[in-house]
């Protein structure tokens, strides 16, 4: 009888583990990720504050309670985060193609069509890179 | 195959090499480059099926983004991504009907045609929709109408805020009041990028809030950049009848680790699909962790900036174009985003206006003639925080030059 050729074994992978927290307990009172550019004077001029002309009934009082984070510190939480997760890039998922995935050839950004003026639709719910994308 | 792919692409023009006044509930807003960083490493990008095990990071970050969009929307319970905004909205009545034991939708009569089909297609075998009349000098819903048409066989009031033609609702605690004494939900569709400096629907009666993710860090994508958000409350009556994954956090047998997971997994068509509400997919994860990516960038002081340079870029936008002859503005009132244009007195059509702006550089807004009939030649414009005065100055200069 012929030998069965020995079962290869296993990688020593080991994913990234890295104790991240909630994102809310990274919050600094005060830090901003983006700073929003002001309407230009003309506008202000023209128009006012608006939000003050809001009914009551309309105007938040309370801000939302979202973290308040610098820029590096949103990119390494979520890029941590990234790291705890194992892509088909990485590793073999449930089978592709169970469901609808497509392969898409790289370097097609339709980043900036609208969806009204477009004539050849490309369906495409994913970036630049994208390789393989959700349908 | 990339040459003839590029091909075809490239007979078209985007939106960033014009100037583009589209929106219609997609619109061009700033996308920071962390969010585009974010969704494209391949980890995220490619990640499918996995479990709370190897995926714990995905699990994670969809955690966060429902907790942000929570505290976004004043609500406990929000849903890990539907396909869209307009999935949000057709699950969020459904969700009412089953709730109510009823059998009728009232509608808004300002809905957009594309979102009240899709509506209409997904709830038709549950819900009977009705529209409702709106007022024609400021669209505002028509309050003797949903009296008249509100009765114990209604499930749900659903309007939007700002509504598809970007006035807004100003009536909103008359119309969930209303609802409510007839046993009534109320389900409000709302644009999250507006709720750092407008009210939340929970504070004035919402009782199920959805809406689509687009404004929040990610492009339009040819239509393909959306994801559906459901809120509610955290009522078992209502969490309950939810069909989407709901993510939650747990301790693990580690003491002072985080674990990840499902919660009331066999609502969902995961566990036995015959007891599962509606059906779930694996939709748009990736856009929610890129929501939850632009929310923790903005924060709360970004979230109300720039809620309220929307609110003055509209008005400004609107307050121009009044001044160019021919075009009038038919509905008063603060708007967001959005509003109509009135070419009716310009004595030309729409169509052949849009094609004299586009020779010129611009895209015009999209063309209501057809979706609202009554309405005749008016269109719906739309700015965001991408346009400086300067392009809204030359959008009303072009239009007093195609006009005169």
């Amino acid at each position: 009888m012929k030998a069965v050729a020995p079962k290869p074994s296993p990688r020593r992978f080991h994913q990234a583990s890295w104790d991240e927290p909630v994102i809310f307990e990274l919050s600094q009172p005060g830090a901003r990720g983006v700073l929003v550019p002001p309407v230009e004077p003309g506008i202000a001029q023209a128009v006012g504050d608006v939000s003050a002309r809001l009914p009551e009934s309309l105007r938040r009082v309370t801000p939302p309670a979202l973290p308040e984070m610098s820029q590096i510190h949103v990119l390494r939480h979520y890029a941590r985060l990234s790291q705890e997760n194992l892509g088909v890039d990485l590793n073999i998922d449930i089978g592709p193609g169970h469901l609808h995935h497509e392969i898409q050839p790289q370097g097609q950004r339709p980043a900036g069509a609208h969806r009204l003026r477009w004539r050849i639709c490309i369906p495409c719910r994913t970036n630049r890179r994208c390789r393989v994308s959700w349908r | 195959m990339s040459g003839i792919s590029r091909g075809l692409l490239n007979k078209n023009t985007s939106a960033r090499e014009r100037l583009s006044f589209l929106g219609a509930g997609c619109w061009q807003h700033h996308v920071p480059a962390v969010c585009d960083e974010i969704n494209s490493r391949g980890e995220f990008l490619t990640a499918y099926a996995g479990e709370p095990y190897e995926d714990k990071g995905r699990f994670q970050a969809l955690f966060e983004y429902e907790s942000m969009m929570g505290e976004l929307l004043n609500m406990d319970v929000v849903n890990v991504p539907t396909y869209d905004g307009f999935q949000a909205a057709s699950t969020a009545l459904l969700m009412a009907a089953r709730i109510t034991g009823r059998s009728e939708a009232l509608i808004c009569g300002t809905i957009g045609g594309d979102k009240l089909s899709k509506m209409c297609d997904y709830i038709q075998a549950h819900l009977k929709p009705v529209l409702l009349a709106y007022a024609p000098d400021s669209g505002l819903l028509d309050l003797a109408d949903l009296n008249s048409k509100i009765s114990g066989d209604t499930a749900a009031v659903f309007f939007e805020n700002p509504s598809y033609l970007g006035f807004l609702e100003t009536q909103a605690a008359e119309i969930s009041s209303l609802a409510h004494e007839h046993g009534a939900l109320c389900v409000v569709y709302v644009d999250p990028i507006s709720l750092g400096v407008i009210n939340p629907p929970a504070e004035y009666g919402g009782d199920i809030v959805c809406g689509d993710i687009q404004p929040l860090g990610i492009h339009l994508w040819y239509g393909g950049g959306h994801g559906g958000f459901i809120a509610t409350r955290d009522d078992p009556a209502f969490v309950l009848e939810f069909p989407s994954r709901l993510f939650g956090v747990s301790s693990t047998v580690v003491e002072g680790e985080y674990g990840f997971g499902d919660v009331a997994y066999e609502r969902t068509s995961f566990a036995p699909a015959r007891r599962g509400k509606e059906w779930v997919g694996t939709a748009s994860a990736l856009w929610g962790i890129t929501a939850g990516v632009y929310l923790a960038l903005m924060g709360p002081q970004g979230m109300q900036e720039i809620g309220e340079g929307l609110l003055q870029r509209t008005a400004y936008a609107i307050h121009k174009l009044r001044q160019v002859p021919g075009v009038k503005i038919p509905f008063n009132g603060i708007h967001f985003k959005d509003f109509v244009v009135d070419f009716n007195e310009a004595g030309q059509t729409v169509a052949s206006i849009h094609q004299e702006l586009l020779a010129k550089g611009i895209f015009g807004g999209k063309d209501l003639s057809g979706e609202f009939p009554s309405l005749g030649q008016c269109a719906l414009y739309a700015v965001t925080e991408i346009h400086r005065q300067a392009d809204i100055d030359r959008l009303a200069d072009t239009l007093q030059e195609v006009l005169r």
